[in-house]
């Protein structure tokens, strides 16, 4: 595949969180406010690229057997390096995040990527694979954040947005709210590409799992 | 030459059942109107008229046929004011109309296809969203005199030990603060027995769903009348308990979802944060409505076992 | 020589994964480690500031095991005598909730802060809030007269017993001060 298409995968075709639909807890937990959509996305998106290069890095040498276990011990290494500096550099992300950066080990999208791309490509590619889907997630993160940051508390990044006399919607920052405006996302995305005839119908199976192409199973009818 | 079916009908129509309707919901909204003042009108009729305009417009957008003359916009709209106190400012109804209309009805395929009660669902929004605005409540008659005299609703009233709790006469007639709708028993009774009479709503869940609240509440050691004459009991048993598309058809189910509503209202009544519960409890009740209708199915006689 | 290369090759692989990633651990740590303990004392002096703001500086004190056991995690002493900041914590009703008291020369409160607490929002965390900590202000001895926060009985309940330990352990040392 050439460099920029796999780049551009990440952040549009196969954007992790809003088509392959990866990533979902973090992605609602964290979208309360724009800022820290924005500094999840990011510190994942390190954890993501530092794990791709090194899994890809060590393809060769990894056993099948043991593949999983030694991705995860790299993928939390790497983790924990973030949380450290998070912690040091800037602490109130840290304080906002909570649980969710050291959580981002278990986050599927970066095991995902490290089992079906790193392990079978090269550095190089590993590399851009993770700088594309770290930039479609923290960019995901970035659209659904804001938009519930605006609608229910009334600012964004920190600014006042909304008028005086006019109440933001709470319900947008809690949980029905974040479920809502992700589906309407999603639903966004789906009309916008299908709009450009990218998506070809296919109705079961296999072939209509949009993870079809890493399996090696577009032509499969059932799973 | 043979027709097709089918080949009885009946004058029935949706429009002249949605008409019934809001015949029924008259008696409520003059007595708003008397209690709470002119703007209960205006409420309603912002309602009313922003939903069937949302629906227009979804409609009309999406290139899908009009269905705004089967009046069940302006029903959805008419018991969505009723939820909602008489102070509420018009925008926020206008949103409230907006979620009942666009995202719990149209969005999921139009009337018949709703998962849950419209005007219930925006009311629930509304009150999760805007809880303050949501949850000011003026005195009755209020608009006789110059100032705005703050209150609380019966329920929360009858839940402080040291208030002072009108009387069941009081809460009979809606002299109380509360949403529009909901105040004046009497108004909504005499919609109820008009719908009875009318054969538009079966009796059964409505009654299934006062009765438990009436026997819980003695139970626990209330004044049960009271406690079936505050809050949104009678307006949501009556006219949101009993929508088509969200409560069960047999009549066992009826029964089951009547009861289920009354319990979990006495739970987050008596036992949660929130005074009032009737809301959340319809709104759990017709999620779990196509799971009543098929564990009460009538069973068929004859054929092969399956 | 199968089953060597089978067992011995991922083992020995994984170990050196393991040992290269903690390297890397240890070395982070021992860089960050400093910043992080020096955040944490910036937060804290001015947490105490806050609640005791006559302070100039403060000077800390020891806690007996008899008082940490009733919850007091740290006592700091004014330097120019204009009273004590009681660090002290308790079981709310989502967790542990993290308390800071300042108390004047004669043990009345001065100010309360809440550190870390998860109580429900808009119920048990209007506990965090002033209009709730200002009832504590004045009081010296205990706090039971002070009132709950209606449909926060838990989270109330449990902030006016970590005053009321807060209290007792100033009882126990000001004659130390």
């Amino acid at each position: 595949m050439n460099r920029m298409k796999i780049l551009m995968n990440g952040i549009i075709k196969e954007n992790p969180v809003l088509v392959l639909l990866l990533g979902t807890c973090p992605t609602l937990a964290v979208t309360t406010m724009a800022k820290n959509g924005l500094g999840m996305g990011l510190a994942a998106t390190f954890v993501l690229i530092g794990s791709n290069v090194v899994i890809s890095l060590l393809k060769k040498v990894i056993p099948d057997k043991v593949r999983i276990p030694a991705y995860i011990v790299v993928i939390a290494g790497f983790v924990t390096i973030i949380q450290l500096l998070v912690k040091a550099l800037v602490p109130f992300l840290d304080k906002e995040l909570g649980i969710f950066l050291p959580l981002i080990v278990v986050n599927c999208i970066i095991l995902a990527r490290a089992e079906l791309f790193a392990s079978k490509n090269t550095v190089l590619n590993s590399l851009l694979d993770g700088v594309g889907m770290g930039l479609g997630f923290t960019m995901a993160l970035l659209i659904i954040g804001s938009i519930r940051e605006i609608i229910g508390a009334g600012t964004w990044f920190g600014i006042t947005l909304l008028p005086a006399g006019v109440e933001p919607m709470k319900i947008f920052a809690s949980a029905p709210g974040g479920f809502f405006v992700f589906g309407c996302v999603i639903a966004a995305v789906n009309f916008i590409s299908r709009k450009r005839g990218k998506t070809v119908k296919k109705s079961t199976g296999c072939a209509a799992c949009p993870m079809a192409e890493q399996c090696g199973k577009t032509n499969e009818g059932g799973c | 030459m043979v027709a097709s079916s089918p080949h009885i009908k009946d004058a029935m129509t949706t429009q002249k059942i949605m008409l019934n309707v809001i015949i029924a919901l008259t008696p409520a909204l003059i007595a708003s109107v008397i209690i709470f003042g002119f703007r209960a009108l205006l409420v309603t009729a912002v309602c009313a008229v922003s939903c069937v305009m949302f629906e227009y417009l979804y409609r009309a957008l999406l290139k899908k046929d009009n269905t705004t003359s089967d009046l069940s916009a302006v029903v959805t709209g008419m018991l969505l004011a009723f939820n909602l106190p008489v102070t509420i400012p018009i925008w926020m109804a206008v949103i409230g109309s907006f979620v009942s209309i666009v995202v719990v009805k149209q969005l999921f395929g139009g009337i018949g296809q709703n998962f849950a009660n419209p005007a219930i669902v925006g009311r629930i929004v509304l009150f999760l969203s805007f809880s303050s605005a949501m949850s000011t409540w003026v005195e009755p008659f209020y608009y006789r005199s110059a100032d705005v005299v703050a209150t609380a609703t019966p329920l929360a009233l009858l839940s402080d030990p040291a208030a002072a709790i009108p009387s069941n006469m009081e809460l009979f007639l809606g002299l109380t603060g509360g949403c529009l709708g909901e105040t004046c028993a009497l108004a909504l009774l005499i919609g109820g027995v008009y719908l009875v009479a009318r054969r538009i709503i079966n009796p059964m869940a409505p009654v299934a769903f006062i009765g438990t609240v009436f026997v819980g509440s003695f139970l626990l050691g209330l004044d049960p009348v009271a406690q079936i004459l505050s809050g949104g009991l009678m307006l949501g048993a009556i006219f949101m308990a009993t929508d088509y598309a969200t409560s069960p058809v047999t009549f066992w189910g009826k029964c089951i979802f009547g009861v289920g509503c009354g319990l979990i209202t006495l739970l987050i009544r008596n036992f949660a944060s929130y005074p009032e519960g009737v809301s959340f409890a319809i709104l759990l009740m017709n999620i779990l409505t196509p799971y009543i209708e098929k564990l009460t199915r009538p069973r068929v006689f004859g054929g092969a076992k399956a | 020589m199968n089953i060597v290369r089978e067992i011995i090759k991922p083992t020995a692989v994984l170990l050196i994964i393991c040992l290269v990633v903690t390297a890397c651990l240890v070395g982070t740590y021992q860089l960050t480690a400093p910043i992080i303990a020096a955040q944490g004392d910036a937060a804290s002096n001015e947490a105490r500031k806050e609640v005791l703001p006559d302070a100039d500086g403060f000077e800390k004190l020891d806690v007996d095991e008899a008082l940490a056991g009733t919850g007091i995690l740290e006592i700091h002493k004014a330097k120019n005598g204009a009273g004590v900041t009681v660090k002290a914590v308790g079981k709310g009703y989502g967790g542990d909730i993290t308390v800071m008291t300042g108390l004047d020369g004669e043990g009345a409160v001065v100010a309360v802060k809440v550190l870390e607490a998860s109580e429900t929002p808009g119920l048990g965390s209007k506990t965090a809030e002033p209009d709730f900590l200002n009832r504590f202000t004045g009081k010296s001895g205990n706090v039971d007269d002070v009132q709950t926060i209606a449909g926060a009985t838990i989270s109330s309940t449990a902030m006016k017993g970590i005053l009321n330990a807060t209290l007792a352990a100033y009882d126990q040392i000001k004659g130390e001060l």
